[in-house]
């Protein structure tokens, strides 16, 4: 299917939008908001600057409505 | 003259356009009221109302049989749509009675049922779409509404809701449970038990919820699930389907699921998104899809919904803030940390709106309309307009339960079948919004007819300096138009083009007059002084006078600009950047430049001509 784009890095900021009862998302520096599919835990801290690999999932479908779903492969923190 | 007889036409077209999406404009007014509501005070016996009666040669009924209309004596007269002006006075007569403590339009009449639920008063968004009136009438019975989200737990306020059997397309079975707390939440909105003294109110609390789950624990679903889901509410005699859910895709699967159920008799409505964008997403988008968008407690947009294309109606959806939390919706829900616990929380997003229209969809229904089409149009036709919505924030207007239950109890009687197939056809063009230009663009992006007046002030500005002045080798060149239109109004109809995929910034710039190129990137109404001025008309004009054909860009940019600036500092005002708050400095420095342009036109013609004629002098 195609409805899964190739890997690709993302990187940005991790938010927690207070939208639909909570939602994690990673946000780029032009304020583009990513749903974040398949997050591990330790990636969901608030503030955490991070560098994605992932795919974009155009088949599915978010009770947040924030952005694009995100299928997270792994990540890097930035090391400040 | 070939170009300008091409341009005329053009110009009547898009004059058509402009007057057929005024008059959808027009059309869209308030329900007609034709009952006047008569209060008395509660000692008032039946002699007494009767001798009202024959004083004013009225008939007055009770105004329902509900406990509240009986014991605060609230009566109603009807009177035909023409007695209007005698009903008015009528109305201020029967004020002056001392048994009578008000008189009023029925659209003002007040809370008939306040429910005992012991946080009802946080519950500002049902007193937002005239809940308590339209309850007095129905409150949804016989219609099953299929929540299609994260499934939808029993909490203790929804104990005396009535559910029929759903399904859990994530787990592949017959338990739609929650586990996330979303699902939870928007099928409280609709049908959240109520007057049982306990938690919050849900709009439509005798419908039957039908949980089919198709969102994980963490919100999120596939395409295939979700369009099963909807086959499956279809099926199973759900006719109203809420989904607060979408992504940024359109899906075959999905479309034709939609229509599906849509041909069974199903209404679907679903949230907007929650981008802050313009576009809805999908499902909201599709055909057949009543797509909401989502407001705060002042009633305008929420900051984060999305608008334009697929937005038909507004709805609650609430604007939280730091030190307002209670400005979103209240509803019972999950407990995030522990799913096993519920908790009444207060939530915000277009998926708190779409609930609101799914219950009043369902109050529809429950008043005998059917019809998917029917119950669409009954929700905008009765929503309260919102003037000069440019964007499309709010589709038909904010939702308005209590008129869309007078609407839907007094649909169409027989009447002549060519009118009746007549209504319909137009009905149906206005329904699915064929006659609002906001269909064909984006949103309406841009207002229509101050365009047309601006393109047609630059025309005729162009017109009048040819007649005044007869200028020697004047004619209606490309470089002539080029310049007058970019001056005037620019290929404004590109404004509106929203093409999937694309950034919009292209349009926007190509869709803008030459005033409005300053603030046009920020999608701002007021006005750069920088290119709302002469400048730029002086800089064409010096550079371009020494060239043969483009001097008359120069000239008609002139013109258009100074119609643009004319029109801009008098009937259509929007504002100037820098200029403070006050309407006369920017109008004064508008109206000032438009002047300066014309001067400008006539002052480049006279060197043109005086060019022209050495030109040929010399041949």
């Amino acid at each position: 299917m195609s409805s899964t784009s190739v890997s690709q890095a993302f990187s940005g900021t991790i938010e927690f939008l207070d939208l639909e009862g909570g939602v994690w998302v990673l946000t780029t520096p032009e304020g583009q908001h990513y749903a974040l599919f398949r997050a591990p835990q330790d990636l969901l801290a608030e503030g955490l600057e991070v560098t994605i690999q992932g795919s974009l999932k155009s088949d599915m479908m978010t009770a947040a409505q924030v952005g694009e779903v995100l299928e997270v492969k792994s990540f890097t923190t930035q090391t400040p | 003259m070939k170009i300008g007889r091409w341009f005329g036409l053009v110009l009547a077209c898009l004059a058509v356009l402009g007057i057929t999406g005024y008059m959808t404009l027009c059309g869209q007014t308030a329900a007609p009221y034709d009952s006047i509501i008569v209060n008395f005070v509660n000692t008032v016996t039946p002699t007494q109302v009767a001798a009202i009666e024959r004083e004013f040669g009225i008939d007055l009924q009770l105004n329902s049989h509900s406990f509240f209309a009986r014991t605060e004596k609230i009566y109603q007269f009807h009177y035909a749509p023409e007695d209007s002006g005698q009903a008015r006075r009528l109305k201020r007569a029967l004020t002056q009675d001392p048994l009578i403590e008000y008189a009023e339009p029925n659209y003002q009449v007040s809370t008939m049922l306040t429910p005992n639920d012991e946080m009802y008063r946080q519950q500002w968004n049902l007193e937002a779409i005239n809940m308590p009136a339209a309850w007095d009438v129905t409150a949804g019975e016989g219609v099953t509404v299929a929540v299609i989200d994260t499934g939808v737990t029993r909490v203790s306020d929804l104990a005396e809701t009535a559910f029929v059997p759903g399904f859990d397309f994530v787990d592949d079975d017959e338990d739609a449970t929650d586990l996330h707390g979303h699902g939870t939440h928007v099928a409280g909105t609709i049908a959240q038990s109520t007057n049982n003294g306990i938690g919050v109110a849900g709009v439509a609390f005798k419908a039957k919820i039908m949980p089919i789950r198709v969102l994980d624990a963490n919100g999120f679903g596939n395409v295939a699930d979700i369009a099963e889901g909807i086959r499956f509410a279809a099926d199973h005699g759900a006719t109203v389907i809420n989904m607060s859910l979408g992504g940024r895709s359109a899906a075959a699967t999905m479309q034709d699921a939609v229509t599906y159920a849509h041909d069974k008799g199903v209404t679907i409505v679903a949230a907007a998104g929650n981008d802050g964008s313009s576009g809805s997403s999908y499902p909201a988008r599709y055909e057949h899809v009543i797509g909401v968008s989502a407001v705060g407690p002042s009633g305008d947009k929420a900051p984060y919904s999305n608008f334009g294309i697929g937005v038909d109606i507004a709805a609650p959806g609430g604007a939280k803030t730091q030190e307002h939390p209670e400005w979103g919706i209240l509803q019972q829900t999950l407990n995030r940390r522990n799913p096993r616990e519920s908790t009444f929380e207060y939530y915000q997003g277009t998926s708190m709106a779409s609930p609101h229209v799914a219950g009043v969809a369902a109050l529809i229904q429950s008043q005998g309309v059917t019809a998917p089409d029917e119950v669409e149009k009954i929700l905008k036709l009765s929503a309260q307009a919102v003037p000069n919505d440019k964007q499309n924030y709010f589709g038909s207007g904010r939702l308005d339960a209590q008129a869309a239950v007078v609407r839907s109890a007094t649909t169409d009687q027989a009447e002549n079948p060519l009118m009746l197939w007549l209504k319909d056809f137009v009905n149906y063009l206005v329904t699915n919004g064929y006659l609002n230009p906001r269909f064909w663009f984006d949103g309406g992006a841009f207002a229509l007819v101050p365009k047309l007046i601006m393109v047609l002030g630059g025309y005729l500005i162009t017109l009048l300096i040819r007649w005044w002045m007869a200028p020697k080798g004047f004619r209606l060149t490309m470089p002539l138009w080029a310049g007058m239109i970019l001056g005037s109004s620019g290929l404004f109809v590109l404004q509106g083009l929203a093409v999937v995929g694309l950034p919009r910034w292209p349009l926007q710039m190509a869709g803008s007059s030459l005033p409005e190129l300053g603030t046009a990137l920020s999608q701002s109404a007021d006005l750069n002084p920088i290119f709302a001025s002469v400048l730029i008309p002086t800089a064409a004009v010096i550079l371009l006078l020494g060239h043969r054909s483009l001097r008359w860009g120069a000239i008609g940019l002139c013109a258009g600009v100074a119609s643009h600036l004319l029109l801009s500092g008098s009937v259509f005002y929007e504002g100037v950047l820098w200029f403070g708050s006050g309407d006369v400095w920017g109008r004064c420095f508008l109206l000032l430049n438009g002047l300066l342009c014309l001067w400008l036109a006539s002052l480049a013609l006279k060197a043109s001509t005086s060019s022209e004629s050495s030109s040929l002098n010399l041949r």
